[in-house]
């Protein structure tokens, strides 16, 4: 056993006395703590025990593929049959996924659509036409098709789909290490608003110093990291090239969706032009 | 003081604690010892507040925390002065420009007096070998002096509870030797210190009683030392874990 100096406790930490806190109420770094931690839930895209796993029937690169052009049809699209199609299609497919993948996407699509509505409310009080109504619906189905991807799509998946459409390697990089950065960097901040909460005992004098001081870290955080994930990834031999993965993903279905997906598409985008 | 009934924690795919029960007196020294991953750092989140069970009961003073108390800011605040936590990781527990500063934010919100913080301060920063860097940055300090100061900012709220998430890894012999005398010092004080720990050897020379976790998430052993030392196969365990 190792010998140290020994040194005696001041008298104030052998009180036990407990000072009454001075103002109650709930912090902005609190709230804040509790939108991060359900955010972080959504980035971390958990296996949900609960509740069975979407298996994906497509090859990732054909599903963004799909989403892609369905996105740019609906925005091309001036025909309102056409857009009441793609929104059957839209809810035949919705009508496929377990219940609990119908109501994230509903919910999304409901909140993004309604934010979406405000803005274009000023155009519409203005020169209430039919125009300005197609364009909030065109917009309600591009966001209900993106909610749809996110939602059954993992970033694993959207990587992988990067590869195998021979994105440019710069591309895959950014959008990798960003998403890796971001549930990273979101857990770091959860961490130091966990230890702002522990030690708020009483009134914050400056409020807004802290929250300064914590993106402050924040930001010298961030350099680290990229300095160290970098140092780490050439360490194991990353030259900056991302290699296609071994073995196609690519089915029969795939290229038979493609050329469907292709033929409609062309279709579509003459008739509703 | 600490009481934990059937207490349960799930996490969205795995099991976190699965049936934990628990009664700690006040100037108890309880070291929790287990495997990594075993509930022992989601127990501690638990029993300082910053997480509620999925079912089960947590009393603290005969209150029940739960989120309904943590939602009041007065009961909150009041709970996280009497029950110190220092993290696994001090690397996100310090956020101030300076050391000094990081000591100073606790006793700065409890309206005390520029001289008794000032105190509190100087202290605290002794009890745990800090002085000599209270004006540097506490991002640039080391893993060790990290921890040190962690311990040291925690301290200077004066809580009655100590919760330490392995708090001895990562510092030299010498610094895990002076943590674990001061420790010894703030429980013959009369302060409860619940301590996450994988060294046996070390921890044994002042833990009171020792909480084992088994890779299930359950408490397998609860003993007291002197039960414990009487058990040397399990012992031997321990020093493995």
């Amino acid at each position: 056993m190792i010998k140290t100096k020994k040194v005696e406790l001041p008298s104030w930490l052998q009180e036990t006395r407990v000072i009454a806190p001075k103002r109650g109420g709930r912090s902005f770094l609190q709230q804040n703590s509790q939108r991060l931690s359900q955010l972080l839930r959504r980035f971390a895209q958990e296996a949900d025990t609960k509740h069975q796993p979407l298996k994906g029937w497509l090859a990732p690169q054909v599903k963004l593929l799909i989403t892609l052009s369905t996105v740019l049809l609906i925005s091309l699209n001036q025909n309102p049959f056409i857009a009441w199609l793609i929104l059957v299609c839209n809810l035949s497919l919705l009508l496929a996924l377990p219940p609990v993948y119908l109501k994230k996407i509903i919910r999304q699509t409901v909140i993004s659509s309604l934010f979406a509505g405000l803005l274009v409310l000023p155009s519409f009080l203005l020169l209430p036409d039919q125009n300005a109504l197609f364009f909030f619906g065109r917009t309600c189905l591009i966001l209900l098709n993106l909610s749809y991807y996110r939602t059954t799509t993992t970033f694993t998946a959207l990587i992988t789909a990067l590869k195998q459409l021979h994105c440019p390697n710069g591309l895959i990089f950014t959008v990798a290490i960003t998403i890796t950065y971001l549930k990273l960097l979101a857990e770091y901040l959860l961490g130091l608003l966990e230890a702002v909460t522990l030690r708020s005992v009483g009134k914050t004098a400056h409020p807004y110093q802290t929250i300064g001081q914590l993106f402050g870290i924040l930001y010298l955080k961030t350099h680290d990291y990229a300095l160290a994930l970098y140092d780490a990834m050439e360490a194991r031999g990353f030259t900056g090239d991302y290699q296609k993965e071994a073995g196609s993903t690519h089915h029969w279905r795939d290229n038979l969706v493609l050329l469907l997906g292709a033929t409609l598409f062309g279709l579509l985008f003459f008739l509703g032009s | 003081m600490l009481t934990v009934q059937h207490l349960n924690y799930n996490y969205p795919a795995t099991c976190g604690l699965n049936d934990i029960n628990l009664q700690i007196k006040a100037g108890e020294f309880v070291c929790f010892m287990g495997p990594n991953g075993s509930g022992k750092s989601t127990l501690f989140n638990i029993l300082s507040g910053l997480k509620t069970a999925s079912s089960g009961t947590y009393y603290f003073n005969n209150a029940l925390i739960d989120t309904t108390f943590l939602k009041n800011a007065k009961r909150r605040q009041t709970f996280h002065q009497q029950v110190g936590f220092v993290f696994q990781n001090s690397d996100v527990q310090l956020f101030n420009l300076t050391v000094a500063d990081e000591v100073a934010f606790g006793p700065k919100q409890l309206a005390l007096s520029a001289a008794e913080i000032e105190q509190r301060v100087t202290d605290c920063l002794t009890l745990t070998g800090c002085s000599e860097f209270r004006d540097r940055v506490p991002y640039h300090l080391s893993g060790g002096e990290k921890k040190r100061v962690a311990l040291a900012s925690v301290l200077a709220l004066n809580p009655s509870v100590l919760i330490l998430d392995e708090p001895l890894s990562g510092l030299t012999p010498i610094a895990q030797q002076q943590i674990l005398d001061l420790l010894t010092q703030l429980n013959q004080a009369g302060k409860t210190i619940l301590i996450a720990s994988h060294d046996y050897n070390q921890i044994k020379q002042c833990a009171s009683r020792f909480v084992i976790f088994n890779e299930q998430h359950k408490i397998v052993h609860d003993l007291s030392a002197t039960d414990l030392m009487a058990m040397p196969e399990l012992g031997q365990q321990l020093t493995l874990i």
